[in-house]
């Protein structure tokens, strides 16, 4: 982009022809004076939180950074990912040391219960390990959760702050009626899927995963049915809301974009034919802007993209780290024996890929509907 | 939400009681009732969302769903005004140049002046140009350059006439070089014809 701007630059001082300016020259115009600053606020965060697992994190603009796509290879990526999951990995290994010191300490109360006189003693030993376990574990779990409500948040407020520029951008390239449309729609689904995750799927998942270690300490009284429905009833309010969103934005995207596109063409159709040699300069003029507003609607669609994907990327990867270690545990204490601390384990590894999995829902539905926007324009501008 | 929060962390507060109550419970005949009777207790617990259900209508404990649409509508116009307004500013800037340049020798030549501006906003809409003209910079005619500073309240009559005719001169040259009708065309004069 500063290679074009100096290109620019050089021309004029060259005392060049400058009257057909190109689209490019007008893009850079128009990508300055609208300002990124919502979005860069956002990518200051993330290379504060994330810096030195970023590749090439010295770029520190973002326009920079998408308009030089080809810099960043897809293998950077993927190491970078790597690199922060065993980093990840290896934060939560006290976790792990501690529950498999827990493990071995109930598995030798259990070894000494033949010593004891009466059953009732161990059984209270074994419960208070387990107590101490649960609260050890109900904290690490709050956290991972703790983790997944702030990156669905952060999501949220991105695309709140991304929505306008890229509304309006629609509505100039001639794409009324998709901005039209998109923009209730967006902003009820953003909305209420934010609110949706954050405060009824994880504390479902929550509340589930704590039912069920609770019933493991007694075998009189247990409410894993309880916890089971809840369960389900969280991964069913979310299967049921992306069906939803998918459906609805992918029907309304096309068929507002065709309409566009139609609407676009008459337009341009009546401008060059009735007035013939203004009209004709006009529509020039007037394509070249809409060619322009196009580029830039990509470049700021990029960079949300890539944003939006760092902002759920890297607290995923964090849960699926946890989610690692609470599964590796389980594999390493299963030689102790079986019993409810296995069981226990193996589950909350479960509820954190669930919590994953809400994550990555969000994320993904955020996803397609930046890419939604940015195709129906470019759709409606094809179909001149 | 805080409802069913509250409630699950009763119900967990209770199991863990349970556990405990069992724990200290002696191993008697009398036991199994005891276990009876909280089992009986950890029922009601559970069904307690059911009893407050039929006890109180529904409609004040659903969540609200917020709506920012009001705010976020006045932003999307306010980012589209701003990027429609550098569209306009772009379209009459090229305007101006391609098409002084199919009139600007000939107006020159004739009348010393030139295209300085086009406002092209209203042309989609109602097919009017604006046009901005301005005394050459570029050198005019011999004789044309000195007249130029004649006020026009200072004018006589018929000087006023022969600005006037001067103007419905450029303006037929102007319509009939960009093939466009005379009444769309609006001129505003930076400086009189000389």
């Amino acid at each position: 982009m500063k290679l074009l701007v100096m290109l620019a630059a050089l021309l004029l001082l060259l005392g060049a022809d400058v009257q057909e300016q190109s689209p490019e020259d007008y893009q850079n115009e128009q990508l300055e004076r609208l300002g990124m600053e919502e979005v860069e606020e956002f990518w200051e965060e993330i290379s504060q939180s994330y810096g030195p697992f970023l590749p090439e994190s010295e770029k520190d603009d973002v326009s920079e950074w998408v308009s030089e796509h080809g810099g960043t290879e897809l293998s950077d990526w993927i190491s970078a990912g790597v690199q922060f999951f065993f980093h990840e990995l290896s934060a939560n290994i006290q976790l792990l040391g501690t529950l498999i010191l827990l493990a071995v300490f109930s598995t030798l109360l259990r070894a000494l219960q033949n010593a004891f006189e009466q059953e009732t003693v161990s059984r209270v030993a074994y419960s208070v390990v387990f107590i101490v376990l649960f609260i050890l574990v109900a904290n690490s779990f709050y956290v991972a959760m703790d983790y997944a409500r702030d990156a669905v948040g952060n999501m949220v407020h991105f695309m709140i702050a991304l929505l306008p520029m890229m509304l309006a951008l629609l509505a100039t390239t001639g794409a009324v009626t998709s901005a039209a449309l998109f923009h209730p729609l967006i902003i009820f689904f953003v909305n209420t899927s934010g609110l949706l995750i954050e405060s009824v799927v994880l504390p479902l998942l929550f509340l589930s995963a704590l039912l069920s270690i609770v019933s493991f300490l007694n075998e009189r009284f247990q409410l894993t049915k309880l916890a089971a429905l809840l369960r389900n009833t969280a991964m069913g309010l979310l299967g049921l809301f992306l069906t939803v969103f998918l459906g609805v934005i992918s029907v309304q995207g096309a068929t507002a974009a065709v309409s566009d596109g139609i609407a676009v063409r008459t337009a341009k159709y009546i401008a060059g034919n009735f007035v013939p040699i203004v009209g004709r300069i006009f529509t020039d003029a007037a394509d070249t802007v809409l060619g322009a507003s196009m580029l830039v609607k990509n470049t700021v669609g990029a960079a949300g993209l890539l944003i939006l994907f760092l902002i759920c990327a890297f607290p995923a990867i964090k849960l699926l780290a946890l989610a690692a270690v609470y599964y590796l545990s389980a594999a390493v204490l299963q030689p102790l024996g079986g019993g409810p601390m296995l069981d226990c384990l193996s589950l909350l590894g479960r509820t954190v890929l669930f919590m994953f999995a809400a994550l990555s829902v969000v994320g993904l539905m955020f996803f397609l509907a930046l890419t939604m926007i940015i195709a129906s324009g470019n759709m409606a501008l094809m179909m001149r | 939400m805080t409802y069913i929060t509250e409630w699950i962390a009763s119900l967990i507060l209770f199991l863990l009681l349970a556990a405990i109550v069992e724990l200290l419970l002696p191993a008697t005949n009398l036991k199994r009732y005891a276990e009876l009777a909280m089992s009986l207790i950890l029922m009601l617990l559970l069904l307690q969302p059911v009893f407050d259900l039929i006890n109180e209508p529904l409609e004040d404990k659903l969540p609200v769903i917020p709506a920012e649409t009001e705010q976020l509508n006045e932003e999307i116009e306010a980012k589209k005004k701003e990027i429609q307004a550098g569209h306009d500013a772009y379209i009459s800037e090229q305007m101006a140049v391609q098409l002084g340049q199919d009139v600007n020798d000939t107006l020159q030549a004739e009348f010393g002046l030139e295209v300085r501006d086009v406002d092209a906003r209203r042309f989609e809409s109602e097919g009017k140009l604006n046009v901005v003209l301005g005394a050459s910079e570029r050198d005019g005619p011999e004789e044309g350059i000195t007249s130029v500073s004649i006020a026009v309240n200072e004018a006589h009559e018929g000087e006023q006439t022969e600005v006037d005719r001067q103007k419905e001169e450029v303006r037929m040259l102007l319509a009939e070089a960009w093939e466009m009708s005379e009444a769309d065309l609006e001129l505003v004069w930076e400086e009189e014809p000389s």
